[in-house]
């Protein structure tokens, strides 16, 4: 089974956020892709009415750009947070977003640039670099808890009791990148043992590195 | 008659049908090869054609994707996506779409829906909607597709930003310079059609409007008698949406083909005329040249049949064969006249002498005798030839026939001769006239009395002749000539005459004994009474009785009145009848002896028979059959034969008197005493009687030296053991003397003359009564 991403995650805030909802038996929720097997990177929103989410933390979130890439390649972020894009690279990029939730330019920059960008709204921004193609980043902006499922493709939530609906975004997802799917809790079929839920979308394999340069630089052991 | 064709026409057809068959064989075969050839050629054509169709069809799609790719990513281009301002995004389609020189530009988003396009007045239906969907899952790989009725080969790329955000196509305009250019580099024409059979764009110009994919395939030109294909082609699909196929046409237009092809069949069509009217030429020439001669020899073998050898033979320079040919003819000419010439005159002539034969010598008196000319014929027959044979030898006697042709030949330069068969020459001696006959003649004889030289041997030979004078002996007729001489040599032999002339009315003579022997054959036929026979009665001395009688034929003919025994029988014995002659009296007079002995008449008979009889085989065996038909005795027959008969002493006839003596008839000398015959001799033949003859008998009375010989034989003719009889008697006187001679019969007319059986019969009584 195709296994494409090998990016270790790092949330700092997550393990703070997960203990504060320790109040309540945490609920796993299942996903899988469209073959049945376990999905990792998939974020999973809990969607509710009224956000009693905290304020978000003030320090930007960084997204590197290493070897011609965005490292991490997918990064989850409350709304109202800022992403920090610097260059470790020697060469310059040009980071950019069209997405609906925010357009931002970075144009050709070497080195740390002067500053963080900040996501006001929700939604999933893709990042990419003008003058390398194949550089595909993603960062997924928050309402409302939210959380990326380990390699088993599972995540553990504490549900508020008013939970009707989550959401499910994947960066390989078939459907609109921007979109994202909307699940009730109530008509699906449970797993195991009670409050687990099995949710399945389908994914396409991540386009191949179609650049001689991109190839050529990518390092596989990092 | 069935019409023959000539060997001329012959041979003309022959040349002429070869050639025909030759040219179109090398018409077939040309055509074959030709048509092949074309064809190879324009299947690779076509299969060059593709592939440099499907080679620009790559090119023009690398083309376009690398183009639409760098225009896919260029920055201001994904910007002005984004914005989402359907002008603007118009307007940088066509603008961007102008830099990569493609003549349409389509934006969707991603579900597919038409975002803006540089056609104006353009939206998306749901088919096109799928169709540019198809495109996607190939990105960077073309379709044809049409849209406004225009063909296009559209290429999909999607705006990535740097996920995508829209998807654009790019396309190329399919138009008659395309083809054109296609055109130029393939060298065949090409044709797009859509899939219900539409012609898009093509490189051809068509009369009609509407032009259907079958007219590629199926139009034809009309040749002669039938259609050709107008096109040789292929058809093939290039991708496109599987709702929309477009079809492609490569085509060869083939007028061109085929009018290289017809100017070549005219070509060879042509030259195949030329050689075939020089082929009648030149054969008619040669076939005349080989007839020719032939007519000749046609001429030349009439004119062999006509007899006509002397032709001579042209002696053109010809064919090896037929100078042989001529030769053989001509030497055939020659051998055939010398043999015939050599035929002719073995025809002619008579092989042992040489001289002519009766045949030729016939046809020499038939044409050449002239009345103004007096010719002597002389037929001469040597005398004794066959003793000579017999004691010479064959070999001597045509070494003495051949001498004695010689010698004719030798007489003088203007007769003729001829060996007419056996001893017998004919000469013809052309004279001066009748008067100089006997004096010729005379010359003749004296020429051929000259003994004939035979190597050591001399003959002197001794000749029967017959001469005739012509024309004073022809009775105007030529042939009589021939017939009158052979008849004087006739009569030279029987009258002893050596030199013996021919005697007017001697012919007519001849054919008057002629015409009484048909009488008497007829007569013998007929039976009728006109023979009939008279008995004379014979007196036995010593007993005083009639005892015998000498049975005579007589003829009383109707017309011919009574005519002579003597003669008739003399005819019939030279012609050959007396045989059926002295059958019939043989068997009249056994008839007669059977009626008298039924009556109680017992008396023998006597029959005269000639030396014919004697010589024929049948001659006992009838007599034998004769008599026991009738019953009658052998010994009441006396057979009387003349003593020149008798002497004649051949051994056959000899043997047949020994044995009709055997058989037990009586066999008489009749006539005997005027022959030559000795007592001696007699007695070695089967004789029983002597019949001394009436020149003896008829003066005895009065002769002496009669007496003496009558008395002398009787007593001879005692002494041998053999009865005798004398004929002829006249008187008593005579009665008395040969009782006293004790002479066995008498016969004569002092008896009795000859009588018919009913007068003898009344005789018999009469005297039987009287001497009682």
């Amino acid at each position: 089974m195709f296994r494409p991403l090998r990016l270790k995650i790092i949330i700092p805030s997550l393990t703070l956020f997960f203990s504060s909802l320790s109040f309540s038996a945490p609920t796993v929720i299942q996903i899988n892709d469209g073959d049945g097997q376990p999905l990792k990177n998939a974020v999973v929103e809990v969607l509710q009415q009224n956000s009693s989410v905290e304020t978000p933390d003030p320090n930007p979130v960084i997204m590197d750009q290493v070897n011609k890439r965005f490292l991490p390649d997918l990064i989850l972020i409350q709304q109202g947070q800022s992403v920090l894009f610097p260059n470790s690279d020697n060469i310059r990029h040009h980071v950019y977003s069209f997405s609906k939730a925010k357009q931002f330019e970075l144009k050709l920059y070497a080195g740390k640039p002067k500053s963080s960008i900040p996501f006001e709204k929700n939604g999933v921004v893709i990042v990419g670099c003008n003058i390398h193609d194949s550089m595909v980043g993603s960062i997924y902006v928050a309402k409302n808890l939210a959380m990326i499922t380990d390699d088993k493709g599972q995540v553990s939530l504490e549900l508020p009791p008013t939970t009707s609906q989550i959401s499910v975004w994947h960066p390989q997802q078939e459907a609109n990148p921007e979109e994202r799917e909307i699940f009730n809790l109530t008509d699906t079929r449970q797993i195991g043992g009670s409050g687990n839920y099995l949710f399945s979308i389908k994914t396409t394999p991540p386009p191949a590195r179609d650049t001689f340069g991109d190839s050529f630089g990518y390092d596989e052991a990092n | 008659m069935t019409k023959q064709t000539s060997l001329r026409q012959k041979i003309v057809v022959l040349c002429t049908s070869l050639v025909l068959i030759t040219s179109i064989i090398i018409q077939a075969a040309s055509w074959w090869s030709t048509s092949k050839f074309n064809k190879n050629q324009i299947t690779t054509n076509i299969n060059h054609a593709q592939h440099v169709f499907e080679q620009y069809l790559q090119e023009k799609e690398k083309l376009l994707a690398t183009a639409a790719r760098v225009l896919t990513a260029d920055f201001g281009f994904k910007q002005a996506v984004t914005t989402k301002d359907a002008d603007t995004i118009t307007s940088v389609l066509l603008n961007h779409g102008q830099r990569i020189d493609a003549d349409l530009m389509l934006l969707t988003d991603l579900q597919g829906r038409l975002i803006s396009s540089s056609l104006t007045d353009f939206n998306l239906d749901s088919a096109q909607q799928r169709a540019l969907k198809e495109l996607l899952k190939e990105q960077s790989k073309t379709h044809f597709m049409i849209l406004k009725n225009t063909l296009y080969q559209v290429l999909a790329l999607p705006v990535k930003a740097p996920r995508p955000i829209a998807y654009t196509y790019v396309g190329f305009e399919i138009d008659s310079t395309v083809t054109n250019e296609l055109k130029q580099l393939t060298g065949l024409d090409i044709s797009f059609f859509s899939g219900n059979d539409k012609l898009l764009v093509s490189s051809m110009s068509f009369d009609q409007e509407e032009v259907a994919q079958t007219h590629l395939t199926s139009a034809t030109l009309p040749w002669f008698f039938w259609d050709r294909p107008a096109y040789e082609g292929r058809q093939f699909e290039v991708t496109t949406s599987k709702a929309t196929p477009i079809n492609v046409f490569l085509t060869a237009d083939l007028s061109p083909t085929y009018k290289e092809y017809d100017a070549l069949i005219a070509t060879i069509t042509i030259i195949a005329s030329l050689i075939m009217l020089a082929a009648i030429l030149i054969s008619g020439l040669f076939a005349k040249n080989l007839t020719s001669p032939l007519l000749q020899l046609v001429d030349v073998a009439k004119e062999y049949a006509k007899g006509q050898y002397d032709r001579v033979l042209p002696d053109k320079s010809m064919s090896q064969e037929m100078n042989t040919l001529f030769d053989a003819v001509s030497d055939m000419g020659k051998e055939i006249n010398t043999r015939e010439q050599h035929i002719l005159h073995q025809a002619r002539h008579d092989t042992l002498t040489e001289l002519f034969n009766r045949h030729t010598f016939r046809q020499i008196i038939e044409e050449e005798l002239h009345q103004s000319q007096n010719y002597l014929l002389i037929a001469i027959n040597i005398r004794g030839f066959s003793n000579l044979n017999d004691a010479l030898g064959i070999q001597i006697g045509d070494a003495c026939l051949k001498a004695l042709a010689k010698r004719l030949g030798n007489f003088d330069t203007d007769s003729k001769h001829a060996r007419l068969d056996g001893d017998v020459f004919l000469s013809l001696i052309p004279i001066v006239g009748p008067e100089d006959a006997s004096s010729s003649t005379q010359k003749f004889f004296e020429h051929l009395a000259k003994p004939l030289q035979l190597k050591s041997l001399a003959l002197n030979l001794k000749f029967w002749s017959g001469i005739t004078v012509y024309p004073r002996d022809s009775n105007n007729d030529p042939q009589a000539i021939f017939r009158r001489t052979m008849i004087a040599l006739d009569a030279s032999e029987k009258e002893n005459q050596p030199i013996r002339y021919y005697q007017e009315g001697e012919e007519e003579a001849r054919l008057e004994r002629l015409n009484i022997v048909e009488t008497l054959k007829e007569a013998l036929t007929l039976d009728d009474g006109q023979l009939y026979m008279n008995y004379q009665p014979k007196l036995n001395l010593k007993t005083g009785k009639i005892d015998k009688v000498e049975s005579l034929i007589r003829w009383q003919h109707p017309k011919l009145g009574f005519v002579s025994p003597e003669v008739f029988i003399s005819y019939a014995e030279q012609t050959g009848i007396i045989f059926e002659l002295t059958s019939w009296v043989v068997n009249t007079v056994l008839t007669q002896l059977a009626d008298w002995q039924q009556q109680g008449i017992i008396i023998e008979a006597a029959i005269n028979i000639s030396a014919q009889d004697l010589s024929h085989p049948d001659f006992h065996m009838n007599l034998m059959q004769a008599s026991s038909e009738h019953n009658v005795s052998p010994e009441h027959i006396t057979l009387e034969v003349t003593e020149r008969d008798l002497m004649q002493d051949e051994e056959q006839a000899v043997a047949l008197l020994v044995d009709l003596k055997k058989s037990g008839y009586t066999i008489s000398v009749d006539d005997y005493g005027i022959g030559q015959s000795s007592l001696a001799k007699l007695k070695q033949l089967p004789v029983d009687e002597l019949k001394i003859d009436k020149s003896f008998i008829m003066e005895l009375s009065n002769s002496e030296t009669d007496q003496i010989i009558v008395g002398s034989t009787i007593t001879l003719g005692h002494r041998l053991g053999l009865s005798v009889v004398a004929e002829g008697l006249e008187n008593d006187e005579s009665l008395e003397l040969l009782k006293s001679m004790s002479c066995d019969h008498i016969q004569g007319y002092f008896i009795a003359r000859p009588m018919a059986q009913d007068a003898f019969i009344d005789w018999l009584r009469d005297y039987e009564q009287k001497n009682s």
